[in-house]
């Protein structure tokens, strides 16, 4: 337990030591910009339900489902938090192989699960706070723009589902940056996964036409667990609000009614047993790999 | 604690880097490991503290094997230097060497007083505050001693320790090595020259392409070797008359400069050498040793191995 504390401080000290950390942390106070911006040049304008293709595209998440009232906490941190995951997790392993970090704390008394695992906690931990603090940042963006903000209760929480559904984003691009050598490549690696994962998603929608596009759209989180990292903040969050159904707009104007206990299971359980299974091939090539 | 490399074999596709390697260092004494650039001296000190997975074999530390799931407990009790002078860049000495120590289960308060007294050891105070990307190469070399030769360690590894220092930091590591051997700690050290070893090690094992060629005292190297030659260069007044006084004694000779270059079997030889040269009224300026006799046995038996 000694050794994986070392583990943990060594990540955290190696993490607040780059400038990209800080840079992530600027971008949390973004929302305030465009709330700013919103109040003064046209409130809802250009924001309205008829853009919920491409909030759904980019955040999982239609916009007008919240009618507003916690948008900035989601979009503000969703936006990101897939930059986020790829940035830490793509030199996660792999700086350590460049700079003999890793040779020196593998000799160390620590088992290489441990590595990963205290290496991993700590960006967990890590996301968690710039979440939070982007959450905070959200809700007082929500309250310049559109004034009462609904649903406080969902400020430290989304922070906490999100960081969680990080998890196999961090581990992927752990992994590609480690069996590449380079940090960049895991970075692009996870956002080239993230934007897969979303023309899929988009994909699979269209093939059941103009009606059933977005309920195939959320439908794929339950496979696809980067779609669902993408997707639970808002699920989590209506689950928690009391809201059982959602609207989905189609392109013809039409809206579904859909309900979403099934969605929200779905969706974490897919996370859960993907986060497992991809730590466990991680280990298990990690545990066989000579440096 | 003695440390005990059996049979160990590791392969990189086709590539033997080590091949059925055996060798015992014993508690209380410096065992070097010597070859060639590319011999396995790197794989094989990755392979004891768990870098490498080795395709056969085992590491024992008083008999007990460091590759069992349970073995990375005994690592608390190893110090290993690696061989490249590189660490993160991004830390400062201090927080080098405190992470350091934390990942070896050191409580905070102990991680820092261990800093401190690895830093004093290793003349580092006055970088504690530099980063480590600020540092040369030989002083890089230097943190990573510190962080390895800790005294609540029994068996330090450390692979190609002088590479990068400087001549006064090569004789104050000898003399650190030979303290810790004094104090019954187990040393195993490795370079591609014999003659950086040859002061300090009470044993030692050659490999070559990844096999042992040779594994004993040096005593042992020497007496499978024959008697070895001091190679002495001795600057003269009169190179040629020098030349016909050491030729009459029958010793092999070459000329240099203004000097001759003179093989010698032993210092007392050497001592006998200027003395003739003296008593036939040459003047002696300058007597330098050039090679170190194991030196020469250890070339001698690379090349009979090819």
């Amino acid at each position: 337990m000694k050794n994986l504390t070392g583990i943990v401080e060594y990540e955290f000290k190696r993490i607040i030591a780059k400038k990209s950390f800080y840079l992530m942390v600027a971008m949390a106070f973004l929302p305030i910009i465009a709330a700013v911006a919103i109040k003064h040049y046209g409130h809802g304008a250009g924001l309205g339900p008829d853009k919920d293709y491409l909030w759904l595209y980019l955040y999982g998440t239609p916009r007008s489902i919240f009618g507003g009232g916690v948008l900035f906490s989601v979009v503000g941190l969703a936006s990101y938090m897939w930059v986020f995951a790829s940035l830490f997790g793509g030199d996660m392993i792999a700086s350590d192989l460049r700079d003999n970090g890793l040779q020196l704390l593998l000799s160390k008394p620590i088992r290489r699960i441990d590595y990963i695992l205290g290496k991993t906690l700590t960006v967990v931990a890590l996301l968690y706070i710039v979440y939070l603090i982007g959450s905070i940042v959200s809700l007082v963006s929500g309250y310049i723009a559109g004034g009462h903000q609904s649903s406080i209760i969902l400020v430290p929480l989304l922070p906490m589902v999100l960081a969680l559904a990080s998890i196999p984003l961090i581990l992927l691009s752990a992994w590609i940056g480690a069996y590449s050598g380079s940090p960049m490549t895991g970075l692009l690696s996870g956002i080239g996964l993230y934007f897969l994962s979303s023309t899929i998603a988009g994909v699979v929608g269209l093939t059941a036409g103009s009606s059933g596009m977005m309920v195939r759209m959320m439908d794929y989180g339950v496979i696809d667990p980067i779609r669902a990292s993408t997707q639970l903040a808002t699920l989590t969050s209506m689950y928690l609000t009391g809201i059982k159904t959602m609207d989905l707009p189609s392109p013809g104007g039409s809206v579904v009614h859909y309900g979403i206990s099934k969605l929200f299971i779905g969706s974490w359980v897919n996370l859960a047993v993907s986060s497992v299974i991809i730590a466990y091939f991680l280990a298990r090539w990690f545990n066989r790999k000579s440096f | 604690m003695a440390l005990e490399v059996k049979h160990l074999r590791k392969t990189y596709g086709p590539i033997v880097a080590v091949d059925r390697l055996s060798f015992r260092v014993e508690e209380g004494s410096i065992h070097g490991l010597i070859g060639p650039n590319g011999s396995g001296k790197t794989t094989t000190f990755k392979s004891i503290v768990g870098l490498v997975i080795p395709d056969e074999g085992d590491v024992l530390l008083d008999g007990e094997s460091l590759l069992t799931p349970q073995g990375y407990r005994l690592k608390s009790l190893i110090g290993f230097s690696p061989e490249t002078p590189e660490a993160p860049r991004w830390l400062k000495v201090s927080e080098f060497l405190y992470l350091m120590f934390r990942a070896d289960g050191m409580s905070r308060l102990d991680a820092e007083e261990m800093a401190e007294e690895a830093s004093a050891t290793f003349g580092l105070q006055e970088y504690m505050d530099t980063k480590l990307s600020r540092l040369s190469k030989g002083q890089r070399k230097r943190v990573l001693l510190a962080q390895a030769l800790t005294p609540e360690r029994r068996v330090y590894l450390l692979d190609e320790p002088m590479t990068g220092l400087d001549p006064e930091w090569v004789i104050k590591v000898r003399s650190i090595l030979r303290k810790k051997a004094g104090e019954g700690s187990s040393i195993l050290v490795s370079s591609h020259l014999l003659r950086e070893l040859e002061a300090v090690v009470d044993s030692l094992t050659i490999i070559k392409y990844g096999v042992v060629v040779f594994s004993g005292t040096r005593e042992e190297l020497e007496a499978k070797l024959g008697p070895s030659k001091l190679k002495v260069f001795i600057e003269v007044d009169n190179p040629g008359l020098a030349k016909s006084v050491l030729g009459n004694l029958s010793y092999k000779l070459e000329e240099e400069n203004n000097g001759l270059i003179v093989e010698a079997g032993s210092k007392d030889e050497v001592a006998f050498l200027v003395e003739s040269l003296v008593k036939n009224g040459l003047k002696v300026y300058e007597v330098r040793v050039l090679e170190i006799g194991l030196e020469e046995a250890y070339m001698k038996l690379l090349r009979g191995k090819n």
